[in-house]
């Protein structure tokens, strides 16, 4: 037994939480009495014995038996904040044959690897007793051939986290394995790498420790004239910077790989000297001799004898945590040279995968086809575009323009995206360096640009906008809204205007459809109709009305819903245009999963402190618009979607020969000469065979719902149905017609029917009164 | 999608009686007879609590009412049924109420019997009757609507052949002796499969009251993925010598052999002998079926503690038997642990012993609930 050897720890000394430990283990020790060994200056040990129920037809061979002693590991100072470690007590346990062992050196126990992720963390909630009860299912799962299921993936080797790292894209080292197996029909073989060995890690692989080594790229033995290119140029490199100890020097390295068969061998232990690494290789039939005397010959040893070293080892399958289902193991020899280490020769390194975009993307569980946010244009990088851009940037969305002429000003840092130390740049440029920063250790061409350009002016560049695949508007400009809306030819890409309002209770993401239908107009008509029926909506437009009142009097305006959170009078906590920033980020990703038929507008409600409180996100699917033209107002455009067109084409069908008709709420936009339909409320009653008599008091509580949208959603027209004849209005029709343009002439405001017959739906508009003319 | 768990029996210590749970993998539950005193009626207050068990083991719908797959009735001896209205729902699905979920009581999705129930009125407790009852409803749906009796809560399935007009027009629904059946819950597995032994058809019509003899017999057969026949367990009630001789004589060897050995009627002598015993010798026929097990084979008595004393069952001499058959470490009596079920979990190489996890969450939640459930009076 390893514990066999070792003396016994005095009791009393001990602190008190392991004195406990080892009263409350004393029945599992082979005596029944308290027993406790120091290991080393660190740890004590309290060897147990635990009953392991045998599968009733054997083992399979592996030698595990029905009382197998173990040791408990106690750490002096931290237990039991440190959960303890199991170690084998016997020095024959089959640990080279066995899954889930933490790798040792030789000599030393078979540690247990009892939990995949953090022990510590697992044993915050759990008993001393169920740690034992956990290493004896350890055993009971080892002797059934159960460690590792059917449907697992592989467990990497586990290496202990250590000082030495090596980074480096395995996707890339991979590829070059797989091909040299492609051309070899599953040979082994090796190549070199070109690294660069850094002293001070910390920038590539977040660790102070003493040596990381960045693996750049693999070349082959053939490439001779790559090879000695670089070999030169890393020499030269080298000695320019003899004289400074702490920079990055560049070196070569092996990577060497068995057949392509796959090794389903754990390793519980690596080598840590020449001869035992030389013997790993050898055992696995990866040719590390004829690397390194490849290396020698291509006289590529140009840093004292210092090898970097990768094993690259095929498994059944993909490992897990990862895609690949090739392990990596990473080594730094020393051979010969002016540097010797003490004691060792061969260092095992840990493994960091360098920070790449995809990397990034993986991190960041993003699913699905993130094309559509690839190449996103931003316009607006205030408060709510910064944080959106440093969103996407950290999830490898790093091919970004930025549109701003806006600079930081002191008051801005209250809630832009970027902390302090960027006052009075501009702000794309900020945001951009800032994105860029992020990827600092990694190799890729930095892609994000910035762009100190009007967003109007951007509009019409259809080449830069060709080469993007999102325009997100983080403008909350009236103007930009405007220009997207108007634009002739208009961007033909996804759009998506992202806002906040009502001082902060609302984020309003509003996404176009397909080819632009349902635009940002359609969307946000539908979003004051919403005030119809939700209370938080119709909340906003009154307590914006009444602002606006306040301040101006009563009239008719457009809202404007953004909020500029880069004005000085703007009052929100940077926390709450945080929280919208993420949701509409959220927005981003879910549309890139998610994009369906018609447009979507996301509401986002985050109740002020003072407030009930409440939190969420609506989403509603905006359906295709159709766009009608205006008989007798040739200026004038219908807007209204698939939906109500055929509710009312189910009103006709239901009545019959009867007419049937309603009235029509939307909002208009008077400069743009466009009425938008939100719906078509039909009226009960009224209807014959050759008439209906529109009737407003049946359609009261509808015209009391649109009052909720502060006006925004009001009386636009009639519609009513022609079921046995086409849609051409009747000399009545017109004399209606007639009818409400002298009323509405008073406010400059145009009246129109909608008729609906068998064959589809017209429009009929009067701006002026005319004579009346003759019954139909 | 929950993750695979390794297929598991477990053996419940509730006395000279049979309750045992399979679960397979992807958790599908299927509980042969059962054996739950009720507080109050039994005075062993101390007893396993079964009925917490089963609730935390079972899964649950939409709505959190909890749902057994398979109920399979060996025979309606009362230490074979005892608690059936306790435990669970019997009745239209459509009717189980608030009532039923305040006591949640679990919902039988299938329900398995022997023909033989519907012979002997007379002579069944109230709990085989209510058990007959839930069948004869079953049966009733299943002739008006078979639609309906597709659904949960009112499938089932006859074991055993009988010329009973009671069984007329369930053949498609009827697996008889030397068939095979994998369709649980209907559900087709490739991970478990019942050999039917018996009833036989002479027995489940006989004219005899012993239901003893019409008990069900099947050899359960666990498959894994790289384990094809992992594990073999013959189930079978409270089946007699002469029964066991004729499955014997009509088998092969191969649908008898066995890893694990439920002992018929609670280590009792009456699976080895028809005679007493004290001094009867036990059927050669009975030995040479112990004699089909496979390596490492357990007999499991789900009885009371087995003294060297006079009661049958349990029967010492037959615990012998069973000793000298599979080895002195391989026969295990439930009512040795009565705190912990005797819970195996199926692997490729054979039956491995399991502890009951008492700390889970869900464990205590049901203890939790139970003690809620039973009114306690303060003074």
């Amino acid at each position: 037994m390893h514990s066999s050897e070792r003396p016994a720890a005095d009791f009393e000394t001990l602190p008190a939480a392991i004195r406990e430990a080892v009263l409350e283990l004393a029945p599992l020790t082979a005596s029944k009495e308290p027993v406790v060994l120091t290991w080393n200056d660190r740890y004590v040990v309290v060897p147990i014995v635990v009953t392991v129920d045998l599968p009733s037809r054997g083992t399979g061979g592996i030698d595990i038996r029905r009382k197998e002693p173990l040791v408990v590991v106690l750490d002096l100072v931290h237990y039991p904040r440190r959960a303890p470690f199991v170690f084998c007590d016997r020095k024959d346990f089959p640990g080279d044959e066995l899954p889930h062992v933490i790798p040792t050196t030789p000599g030393q126990p078979t540690w247990l690897c009892l939990h995949r992720g953090n022990i510590d963390h697992w044993f915050v909630d759990r008993t001393l007793l169920q740690l034992v009860e956990r290493a004896r299912s350890w055993l009971a799962d080892a002797a059934a051939g159960l460690l590792i299921r059917g449907d697992d993936a592989f467990e990497p080797t586990r290496i202990q986290a250590g000082s030495q790292i090596w980074v480096g894209d395995v996707g890339e080292i991979d590829k070059h394995v797989r091909e040299g197996w492609a051309s070899s029909g599953g040979a082994p073989g090796f190549a070199f790498l070109f690294t660069w060995l850094s002293f001070e890690p910390r920038i590539l692989t977040g660790w102070s420790g003493s040596l990381a080594i960045d693996v750049q790229f693999a070349l082959d033995e053939a490439q001779d004239e790559s090879l000695s290119k670089f070999r030169d140029f890393a020499r030269g490199y080298n000695d320019a910077r003899r004289d400074s100890e702490k920079s990055p020097c560049m070196l070569f390295g092996i990577m060497v790989w068995p057949g392509s068969a796959p090794v389903s061998r754990y390793f519980s232990r690596l080598p840590d000297t020449f001869e035992t690494l030389d013997a790993f290789c050898a055992q696995l039939g990866a040719p590390l001799g004829d690397a390194l005397a490849a290396l020698e010959a291509k006289d590529l040893s140009i840093l004292g004898g210092m090898v970097p070293l990768i094993v690259a080892v095929p498994r059944p399958t993909r490992l897990i945590g990862r895609t690949s289902s090739i392990e990596h193991l990473g080594f730094l020899c020393f051979r010969e040279g002016d540097e010797p280490p003490p004691e060792k020769d061969v260092f095992v390194f840990g493994h960091r995968n360098a920070l790449t975009s995809e990397f990034a993307r993986s991190l960041s569980a993003t699913k699905g086809d993130p094309s559509l946010l690839a190449k996103p244009l931003l316009l607006g990088v205030g408060a709510i575009g910064s944080k959106v851009s440093l969103h996407l940037g950290k999830s490898g969305f790093r091919d970004q323009i930025l549109v701003d002429t806006g600079t930081i000003a002191p008051h801005h840092v209250v809630r832009h995206g970027l902390p302090g130390g960027h006052l009075g740049k501009n702000k794309a440029e900020a945001v951009a360096t800032v994105v860029k920063d992020l990827f600092a250790g990694c190799r890729e061409t930095p892609d994000v640009k910035h762009l100190d350009r009007d967003a109007l002016d951007i509009l019409p560049d259809a080449q830069l906008l060709a080469d993007r695949s999102i325009l997100v508007d983080g403008t909350a400009s009236p103007v930009v809204l405007e220009a997207l809306i108007t634009a002739d030819p208009p961007p033909m890409l996804p759009v998506v205007r992202i806002e906040i309002a009502d001082q902060g209770r609302l984020g309003l993401f509003s996404a176009e459809g397909p080819d632009r239908n349902p635009r940002l107009d359609d969307i946000r008509a539908f979003l004051f109709d919403l005030g119809r029926t939700d209370d938080r909506i119709a909340g906003w437009l009154r307590r914006h009305r009444d602002e606006v009142e306040a301040v101006r009097g009563p009239v008719l305006e457009d809202i404007g819903i953004g909020i500029s959170c880069d004005t000085e009078t703007m009052r929100i906590a940077d926390d709450l245009a945080a929280f919208h920033a993420a949701a509409f980020s959220r927005g981003l990703r879910r549309l890139a999963v998610q994009r369906g038929a018609g447009g979507r507008l996301d509401v986002v409600m985050h109740a002020l402190e003072d407030e009930e409180p409440e939190v969420g996100v609506r989403t509603y699917s905006i359906p295709p618009i159709v766009e009608l033209s205006v008989d007798g107002l040739p200026d004038w455009r219908i807007r209204l979607s698939q939906p109500v067109i055929a509710a009312m084409r189910a009103s006709m069908r239901a009545r019959g020969h009867r007419e049937t008709g309603g009235i029509l709420l939307g909002h208009t936009a008077s400069k743009r000469r466009l009425m938008y339909v939100t719906a078509a409320i039909e009226q009960l009653g009224g209807g014959s065979r050759d008439h209906f008599t529109r009737d407003a008091r049946a359609t009261g509580p509808a015209l009391d719902a649109a009052d909720r949208t502060a006006s925004m959603i009001t009386y636009l027209g009639d519609w009513h149905t022609h079921p046995s004849s086409s849609n051409r209005p009747s000399d009545i029709d017109l004399g209606a017609l007639s009818e409400s343009a002298r009323t509405l002439r008073h406010v400059g405001l145009p009246a129109v029917i909608l008729i609906v017959g068998a064959n589809g739906v017209r429009a009929v508009g009067l701006q002026r009164p005319v004579g009346r003319l003759g019954a139909s | 999608m929950a993750p695979k768990q390794d297929p598991t029996i477990t053996f419940f210590p509730v006395g000279n009686g049979d309750t045992s749970l399979i679960k397979l993998g992807d958790g599908l539950t299927i509980l042969i007879d059962l054996n739950v005193t009720q507080d109050g009626l039994d005075e062993d207050e101390d007893a396993y609590d079964v009925r917490a068990h089963l609730r935390t083991d079972v899964r649950r719908d939409a709505e959190r009412r909890p749902h057994l797959d398979v109920f399979i009735l060996t025979h309606p001896d009362q230490d074979h049924v005892r608690g059936i209205e306790d435990v669970f729902f019997l009745g239209n699905p459509a009717n189980y109420g608030k009532q039923h979920k305040d006591k949640d009581l679990i919902q039988i999705d299938e329900l398995w019997f022997a023909p033989r129930i519907f012979q002997d009125e007379s002579k069944l407790c109230d709990e085989a009757k209510a058990f007959k009852k839930e069948a004869q409803r079953r049966i009733d749906l299943y002739r008006k609507d078979q639609n309906a009796a597709a659904k949960p809560g009112n499938r089932m399935r006859v074991i055993g052949a009988s010329d009973h007009d009671s069984c007329d027009d369930l053949e498609d629904i009827t697996t008889i002796a030397g068939g095979v059946v994998n369709l649980f819950n209907g559900k087709l597995r490739d991970d478990l499969e019942l050999f039917v032994h018996a009833p036989f058809k002479v027995d489940s019509d006989g004219d005899h009251d012993d239901r003893n003899k019409t008990s069900i017999i099947v050899q359960a057969r666990f498959h894994l993925d790289d384990a094809p026949r992992a594990l073999l367990v013959l189930f079978g009630g409270d089946a007699t010598c002469p029964i066991w001789e004729k499955v014997y004589e009509q088998s092969d060897e191969e649908d008898l052999e066995w890893d694990v050995l439920l002992g018929p009627h609670h280590c009792s002598w009456t699976f080895f002998s028809e005679g007493d015993s004290d001094d009867g010798e036990p059927s050669e026929t009975i030995l040479a079926l112990l004699g089909l097990h496979r390596d490492g084979a357990q007999v499991i008595c789900s009885s009371k503690c087995i003294e060297d004393d006079d009661d049958n069952p349990p029967c010492h001499r037959a615990a012998e038997l069973y000793r000298e058959a599979v080895g002195e470490n391989n026969v295990f009596c439930t009512m040795d642990t009565p705190d912990d079920p005797i819970k195996i979990r199926v692997t490729a190489r054979g039956a491995q012993r399991m502890k009951v996890d008492k700390n889970s969450t869900a464990r205590a939640a049901a203890a939790r609930q139970t003690a809620l459930g039973s009114p306690l009076t303060y003074g």
